[in-house]
């Protein structure tokens, strides 16, 4: 019978190729395209940051930067992917901060640790901007709070996801602040605009390229996430300035797994600093609506760390957290 | 006039010869990928990103646009031809067009959807052209109520209209709900149901499912008997639709385009509620009702109609208020950031060439469609002459890979897999697969929309009867449910039922 | 159709209980905060009642011989031989590489669900993996499977 004879030529056929192959690993590195990890849609910020400088990646490092999109679970799938590829460099990802911290002190089934990466280097970041909709009573930071303090858990305050880093940044907000907002986590910035411009939720924390589109559509941003008041608001106060010492925003750089060896460390370290330190990349990144903010290997590594630190004490006060 | 100054302009912009190439580069990767299973627009538009880097920001536009509107017709071919919906808009196309196919007039109903597709491209171009504006503070007004209701009226018109069993589409729409709770909640932040696997974290993925119920599924049929030499069953007709089919389109198409622009603007579900509003105003409104569904050409003119327009209205929100309606125009949208460009209310006065130049070449674009596909008619009849046991491995591989090129993951594969042998089971069982996808696909944005609601208004469901829109869905929800348990109407649907020998109320 | 139906019934009846039983595991929340396990709690409940009804009417219904659920005696093996073979080209996908999976799936099927000519089945599984190749790999650029043999 036909069926039973080729299922045996099959089944042969395929023990005798499971026997074959082990592959020639290479010297120098890098020897072959690097696949990056991006760890959120095509077309999102983490893809157009990555857009803009993987050119200059490539020419520093003289082999090709091949994007793998992994979006899902906020960015876990992809992170868990790297921490279980093997440590030779040739497999990188794009890391957001502070969600690279808070999924594993948040989240059940999270199988990757924050400080068991190779951190190799900060981009920018994306400052939150604090935008009431349109009618709202209070014109400016001080009027906000004092009216949510007046209606304590009466005004609605949306940002994209719980526990997310906008989250954190609400929640950061009304500690500093004293007062008690209800949270309305939303999925996206696309689904935080209509909301916020159609008046549904009384207030939003939104990354500042969203809030600079929704200028003159009667929503008022009261204050942004910066150390200095942005180029295109140039009449939005800071926080800072405001009195509360928050700088509400996402921070993107690239990491690679646990134990990468110190010689491609180094080398990765050196390449990817002389790009992000770049004034033509910097440009583009300004023109893209984030906010550059360089750092080489070991400094990217301390500021995370010190982060978390940070989050998991505020995390902690708000018992928040789900594992320790 | 103002309006014709700005078309005079766009055409300008269109009709360069770079701008051209680009949209026909656009378009017919478009047609490409959406013929092709699984690959959708956002993975051919991602593939493109690249190359939009070294071209000006309105080239890549128009290119990227292309793309979108390419694949929405591309899908409609698949569609038709091997009943395998490549995206949710054109899982109505399939219950029609697929039967047309096997009567052997496949020429007519991909004829009928271009054509369909031309006509309402034209009226959503015209309509974005004239309502861009008051349309934006249409969409702006729906807010998580509005949406809830909207969906759950999504959700009971397709039950009502459809040709089986009410019980039983109720209970295939509460299990597509509950498939689509699996996966990460997207507002207490945490994961349910996905017992550990992290590929199920954002849910069963509606590509996955489509082709597994539909295309998967319907070989597992086919292959039961041998006699099954060819797809098409009788001879092929015609390859162009005749003057008597143009007859019986021309209103569903001008309803469809009309109801599915303004369904579209709506971000989110627009297009795909908009294919299935359609067919079942097209069923209602029919002197032959008992025809839909055996390969009744209105049941394809129509709905392809709406989710053009609906695409074309999907333009509205992304150019006004810089909200992308889906993920593809999310995708697009990021095209613009890396221009430096935000799309917003100051877009179209700031930048009036890229507006009218994107409005213009989709229209040229539409046209470029029609001329491109007409003449490819007879090449899809011949994949359907195919002998079958040789067509239907093909199929089955194009799935595989096609699936397995969404996100590289095994996962999903087993997925198409289970859903394939789960769709076998319930055609056999006599239960529809157009509630559960249309409560799969809602599912997730319905639970976030209801518990929004709830959330900002501290658990006071009654707003959803007091404020006006969300009133009216629901008013006509409970309309439409609540007259199939009237006596005389049960009893007219079930004389549909007995001439379509379909199974009891 | 009594039997179907009532089969039908069951198996969704089993998947409602799953879900809501499931779903009182997970936080339910309140009216004005409703949990992960809201929609998961009531829309089971729906399917268990619905499923209840069908079953119910199905048991209060004469008894009516139906077709039998495979029209040919053999169909229940082709139906098979397609279900297994997609499962293991799931599984040898990665192994094998994309090239000789596509191959041999397409070659057994044409050769033993409606058995053609060795010419037939070689020339069809060459012609349709080098089409897979020439689309997915070379057109498209996209990074599918190689296998141990690096093709």
């Amino acid at each position: 019978m036909n069926v039973k004879r080729l299922s045996i030529v099959i089944l042969a056929v395929v023990l005798v190729f499971c026997f074959f192959g082990s592959q020639a690993e290479s010297a120098a590195f890098p020897a072959k395209e690097i696949t990056y990890i991006i760890a959120f849609n095509p077309g999102g910020e983490s893809d157009i940051e990555f857009r803009a400088m993987q050119p200059y990646f490539e020419k520093a490092l003289g082999v090709r930067f091949v994007p793998d999109y992994k979006p899902a679970a906020g960015g876990a799938l992809a992170w868990q992917t790297l921490a279980s590829a093997k440590p030779d460099g040739y497999t990188l990802a794009g890391f957001n901060s502070p969600h690279i911290i808070t999924q594993p002190l948040t989240m059940k089934d999270i199988n990757y640790k924050t400080e068991e990466f190779t951190y190799l280097t900060m981009i920018e970041y994306t400052p939150a901007a604090l935008v009431v909709k349109n009618g709202f009573p209070a014109k400016n930071l001080k009027e906000f709070i004092d009216y949510a303090k007046a209606n304590p858990g009466k005004v609605t305050v949306a940002a994209v996801g719980k526990f997310s880093g906008p989250h954190l940044n609400v929640l950061q907000f009304m500690k500093v602040a004293g007062i008690k907002l209800t949270y309305i986590p939303l999925q996206g910035t696309g689904q935080v605009k209509p909301q916020i411009m159609g008046g549904h939720v009384d207030a939003a924390f939104t990354n500042s390229p969203a809030a600079v589109e929704m200028k003159g559509t009667g929503v008022s941003i009261l204050a942004v996430g910066t150390e200095k008041r942005m180029a295109q608001l140039p009449d939005v106060p800071t926080f800072a300035e405001l009195g509360l010492p928050i700088y509400p925003r996402i921070d993107r750089g690239i990491f690679a797994p646990h134990k990468l060896p110190k010689e491609i460390e180094q080398k990765l370290d050196k390449a990817f600093y002389s790009v992000v330190t770049n004034k033509e990349v910097q440009a583009k990144l300004i023109e893209a609506g984030f906010v550059p903010n360089p750092m080489n290997a070991a400094q990217t590594r301390k500021y995370i760390l010190e982060q978390k630190e940070q989050i998991r004490k505020l995390l902690d006060d708000e018992k928040l957290m789900q594992t320790k | 006039m103002d309006i014709m100054n700005h078309l005079m302009q766009g055409a300008a912009v269109a009709f360069q010869p770079m701008n051209l190439l680009f949209c026909f580069i656009g378009v017919l990767m478009g047609t490409l990928v959406g013929v092709l299973p699984g690959l959708g627009p956002t993975a051919a538009i991602a593939l493109l990103l690249p190359v939009s880097f070294h071209i000006p920001p309105v080239a890549t536009i128009i290119m990227l646009a292309g793309i979108y509107y390419g694949a929405m017709y591309g899908g409609s071919t698949t569609s038709i031809l091997v009943n395998m919906p490549g995206e949710a808009a054109s899982v109505i196309t399939c219950l029609d067009g697929h039967q047309m196919a096997k009567q052997g007039r496949a020429g007519p109903a991909l004829g009928i959807s271009a054509i369909g597709s031309f006509i309402a491209g034209t009226i959503g171009i015209v309509g974005v052209m004239l309502l861009a504006p008051p349309m934006a503070k249409f969409a702006l007004a729906f807010g998580p109520t509005e949406y809830f209701s909207m969906m759950l009226f999504g959700i009971v018109i397709i039950i009502y209209m459809s040709s089986g069993s009410i019980l039983k589409d109720f209970m295939t729409a509460a299990f597509g709900l509950l498939l689509g709770t699996i996966g990460m909640d997207a507002i207490a932040g945490t994961q349910r149901l996905t017992f550990g696997v992290l590929e199920l974290a954002d849910g069963i993925g509606f590509i996955p499912a489509v082709m597994g119920l539909f295309g998967i599924s319907e070989i597992l049929m086919n292959v039961e008997r041998v006699v099954a030499t060819t797809l098409v069953t009788e001879k092929v007709k015609n390859f162009l639709p005749s003057m008597q089919d143009m007859k019986e389109s021309i209103r569903p198409i001008l309803r469809g385009s009309f109801f599915g622009f303004l369904i579209g603007v709506l971000p989110g579900p627009g297009p795909v509620i908009s294919t299935y509003t359609s067919y079942a105003m097209e069923k209602k409104l029919s002197k032959t009702p008992e025809k839909f569904g055996t390969g009744h050409i209105a049941g394809v003119a129509g709905p392809e109609a709406a989710n053009n327009a609906a695409s074309s209205g999907a333009m509205i929100p992304l150019f006004t208020l810089g909200i992308p309606a889906n993920s593809v125009i999310a995708v697009l949208l990021g095209a613009f950031m890396i221009h430096g460009l935000q799309p917003g209310p100051m877009f179209i006065a700031k930048y009036p060439d890229i507006f009218w130049g994107t409005i213009v070449s989709m229209y040229l674009g539409n046209a470029m469609l029609l001329v491109l596909n007409l003449p490819l008619i007879p090449l899809w009849i011949k994949v359907l002459k195919v002998p079958y046991a040789i067509l239907f491995p093909l199929i089955l591989i194009f799935c595989l890979i096609g699936v397995y090129s969404l996100n590289f993951s095994q996962v999903e594969i087993g997925l198409m897999i289970g859903f394939g042998v789960l769709g076998y089971f319930m055609r056999k069982f006599k239960f529809e697969m157009a509630p559960l996808i249309l409560a799969l696909v809602l599912g997730p944005m319905m639970e976030s929309n209801l518990r929004l609601t709830l959330l900002i208004n501290q658990g006071d469901a009654s707003i959803f009867v007091t404020k006006p829109i969300s009133a009216v869905f629901i008013a006509v929800s409970a309309l439409l449910i609540f007259s199939t348990m009237i006596p005389s109407i049960r009893n007219r649907r079930s004389k549909f039922k007995e001439k379509l020998g379909e199974d009891d109320m | 159709m009594k039997r179907n139906d009532l089969i039908g019934g069951l198996f969704f009846l089993s998947v409602g209980v799953i879900f809501a039983v499931y779903a009182r595991s997970v936080d339910i929340g309140t009216l004005d905060e409703p949990g992960s396990g809201f929609l998961p709690l009531w829309a089971g409940v729906l399917l268990v009642l619905l499923s209840a009804a069908l079953i119910l009417k199905t048991v209060f219904k004469k008894f009516e011989a139906g077709e039998p659920f495979f029209p040919e005696s053999d169909s229940w093996k082709r139906v098979g031989m397609i279900v297994l073979s997609l499962v293991a080209y799931n599984f040898l996908l990665k192994p094998l590489g994309l090239i000789l999976v596509t191959f041999l799936f397409v070659a057994f099927l044409v050769k033993c669900i409606f058995p053609q000519t060795w010419l037939k089945t070689v020339a069809t599984a060459t012609l349709s993996t080098a089409a897979v190749q020439l689309i997915f790999v070379s057109l498209l650029e996209l990074r599918l499977p190689k296998g141990l043999l690096g093709f």
